[in-house]
């Protein structure tokens, strides 16, 4: 399930292109990253990718679904996370009951995705009181306790100091190396760190589709150049 | 489950109840005077029935009887009462018991009704002096005779002197107390009203305020849900020469109340209020 | 001040009369609210997740059904009851459980109305997690309401306040019946029209006291809830 597929896919809200059209094809594997100044639509596309925003024209697949009926096999980290009026462990639980896991098996599986967002400690905390980076760390959890097939992290680093920063990036890495992550952000240095694969936009259009190490040392479009070189687009 | 059928307990339960109960509609000054809480366990000590008194204003104790949602009726306006029967709505008319009405104003008597030796007299007084009354204006036996009063005295109540309240005895005289104004009353609630203030009877003892009381059956006909065996009873009991000696013995701070009336040759040798101009 | 001394005197002497009068009056608001809760906060709920045509309607008309004369309530129920009436066969006028329907019926739109308000802006707040992990419709409810849970109480505890104090309903349809269905209000009712003034004052004062307990009730859950709302990211 983590071949993604759009054919023309395009979102067009109020009469505004935003999106698109977009047509690719994609076995997901590793970290991929979207790439682009703000408001290029990495996020869009990304919603785009797990269903959550239908295309006006053009189809979205995974593995020759659509993507809206298949959402309980992806995880999503939302950008702003929601925080559910519970405690962390009751947040994280919740994933599970919305994909219909039978109460027995929850626990485990809480448990182990507290472990590998380092929130074992923070469990029964309420999860309003938890810092900007533990709330990153607790929709990431989230993401993850479903044992999805890939990952979808919409901005993970937006707003963190290095520390925390540092510990996301570790997770993350961490995750990677068992299940496929599509991850937007903005940070080139990062990115060129974790990223295997880069998907570049600007102004709601792909402009590339690369490896890694081949948009970093020799990207294409005029646009990627520019923004390699930390020019405004 | 045992949520549900606790809730369904809750609902439904019922206080402890006599195996048999009926419904008399009634009119609120008799249940303020006091009477039923008088008159009613002797019947039900004696015949094992309940009788639960739902009173209200006697338009609407017609309405209620009329719609079978009660077994009797028991009200005071004579011509209510006919139509009552002669609509087919109920059967077995029989009198029961009579008080009377009562002229009450403020102790001072600006008006000077208290010199009057007709009720005519007295309602004059009151509109040439353009003196504050109170009516009840709620389509009561009360209201009602008042009605007919003004009318015998020919007399045009229209002018901010004469409120038309809409609401029972009591509210009337709670604000006939609170503004010093005139007023008509049943006796019953009068004597057991609490907040009199500067209030007082200032006419009283003629036959046009003699308040007549007359007690219904509901059709079965219309209505065979009515218990009208069990109706029927009371009515028998308190047209009785015992239940007419109880309503005789009922006493407000100390005076008779009520006049048993049921029997034609009945001699009311107590003292019955209406039949004396001094109180 | 002798409207202290007379109500704490009849608190005191337990009178029975009073007891049984009291309890009806907790039995029959008790119970109708039980019931109205009971259908009106999952309605309330589902009105804020539910899209359908005639939505807003619906709300519109709640919201107006809560500014409705309790007489107008108790008149509706007599008609239905009357023996004269649709349900006249049930013989359920002058009856508590008369009283506790009209009292359902009074108090459902408010408790809707309010529950409603309460999880609104948990749904906004949430649905964006509910799309990205796919909720069913079912647990979406349970997971606004079971978060609004404070809120959701001070809607529960308005529509008890709103029964024990009302009595334009229950006098029309239970017929303030000496030892039968007269509660403390239509006994207020009845003492005033008596015009026995400190009576009826005394018993307002133990009204007054069930309506401040309920109120501090009020105060002490909604505060309860502060633990999980405040968020700090």
């Amino acid at each position: 399930m983590s071949d993604l597929a759009l054919a023309q896919a395009e979102v067009i809200i109020g009469g505004e292109p935003l999106l698109g059209p977009i047509t690719l094809d994609l076995a997901l594997n590793g970290i991929t990253a979207t790439l682009g100044p703000n408001g290029a639509g990495k996020s869009l596309f990304l919603a785009l990718c797990h269903g959550t925003i239908s295309p006006t024209n053009g189809t979205v697949q995974w593995s020759g679904e659509p993507a809206d009926q298949n959402r309980a096999t992806r995880g999503y980290m939302l950008q702003t996370p929601v925080v559910l009026r519970r405690t962390v462990q009751a947040n994280i639980d919740f994933a599970l009951q919305s994909h219909g896991v039978a109460r027995a098996d929850r626990a485990v599986k809480v448990a182990t995705a507290l472990e590998r967002a380092r929130l074992t400690d923070r469990a029964n905390a309420p999860a309003a009181t938890l810092s900007g980076g533990e709330l990153r760390r607790m929709n990431l959890a989230r993401a993850l306790v479903t044992d999805p097939n890939v990952l979808l992290l919409d901005e993970p680093f937006a707003g963190l100091d290095p520390a925390a920063s540092a510990a996301m990036e570790a997770i993350i890495t961490d995750v990677a190396k068992t299940t496929p992550i599509l991850m937007a952000h903005h940070d080139l240095v990062q990115t060129r760190r974790m990223a295997t694969r880069v998907l570049f936009f600007t102004n709601g259009q792909l402009r590339e589709n690369a490896l890694a190490k081949d948009f970093f040392s020799n990207a294409k479009s005029d646009d990627a150049v520019q923004f390699l070189q930390g020019q405004l687009l | 489950m045992k949520f549900l059928s606790l809730l369904a307990a809750l609902m439904f339960a019922t206080t402890a109840a006599a195996d048999t109960s009926i419904t008399l509609a009634s009119t609120t000054s008799t249940q303020n005077s006091g009477l039923y809480e008088f008159l009613l366990p002797k019947f039900t000590a004696e015949t094992g029935i309940t009788v639960h008194v739902v009173a209200v204003g006697t338009g609407q104790a017609i309405k209620i009887a009329q719609n079978g949602d009660a077994d009797a009726l028991l009200v005071h306006h004579r011509a209510s009462e006919d139509a009552f029967v002669a609509n087919g709505y109920g059967i077995e008319r029989r009198d029961v018991m009579y008080n009377d009405y009562v002229i009450i104003g403020p102790k001072s008597d600006p008006a000077d009704v208290g010199t009057s030796k007709t009720t005519t007299q007295a309602l004059n007084t009151i509109h040439a002096a353009q003196s504050l009354f109170i009516s009840r204006g709620d389509d009561s036996g009360t209201h009602k005779k008042e009605r007919e009063l003004w009318t015998a005295a020919e007399i045009a109540t229209n002018g901010t002197w004469y409120r038309e309240i809409g609401a029972g005895m009591g509210a009337a005289l709670n604000m006939a107390a609170a503004t010093d104004a005139y007023l008509m009353s049943d006796r019953g609630t009068w004597l057991s009203f609490g907040n009199t203030q500067n209030l007082t009877i200032l006419f009283q003892g003629e036959s046009q305020l003699r308040n007549p009381y007359g007690l219904i059956l509901v059709n079965p006909e219309i209505h065979p849900h009515a218990d009208t065996a069990s109706a029927r009873r009371l009515a028998d009991w308190i047209t009785s020469p015992t239940g007419q000696q109880a309503i005789a013995e009922f006493r407000v701070e100390n005076k008779q109340l009520f006049c048993p009336n049921a029997q034609p040759e009945q001699d009311s040798k107590a003292f019955c209020p209406s039949d004396s101009a001094q109180n | 001040m002798e409207i202290f001394t007379t109500a704490i005197g009849l608190i005191l002497s337990g009178d029975k009369d009073l007891m049984t009068i009291i309890a009806l009056s907790l039995r029959v608001s008790l119970s109708a609210t039980l019931i109205a809760a009971l259908f009106a906060i999952p309605a309330g709920a589902a009105l804020a997740i539910l899209q359908f045509p005639g939505r807003r309607m619906l709300l519109v008309i709640s919201s107006a059904f809560m500014a409705l004369p309790p007489v107008v309530v108790g008149l509706a129920i007599y008609l239905l009851l009357s023996r004269s009436g649709p349900l006249g066969t049930l013989g359920l006028l002058f009856t508590p459980t008369a009283m506790i329907v009209a009292q359902t019926v009074l108090i459902f739109p408010i408790i809707l109305s309010l529950t409603h308000q309460a999880v609104q802006p948990l749904n906004r707040e949430y649905i964006s997690l509910f799309n990205a992990l796919d909720t069913p419709r079912f647990l979406r409810i349970r997971t606004i309401i079971w978060d609004a849970r404070f809120a959701v109480s001070v809607a529960i505890l308005a529509g008890f306040g709103r029964a024990l104090a009302e009595v334009g309903a229950v006098i029309i349809v239970g017929g303030n019946i000496n030892g039968l269905t007269r509660v403390m209000t239509t006994t207020i009712a009845l003492e005033t029209s008596k015009g026995n003034l400190q009576l009826a004052l005394a018993l307002g004062l133990v009204l007054l006291v069930i309506a401040f307990s309920v109120n501090l009730l009020t105060h002490t859950i909604a505060r309860m809830g502060e633990k999980y709302q405040t968020v700090r990211a």
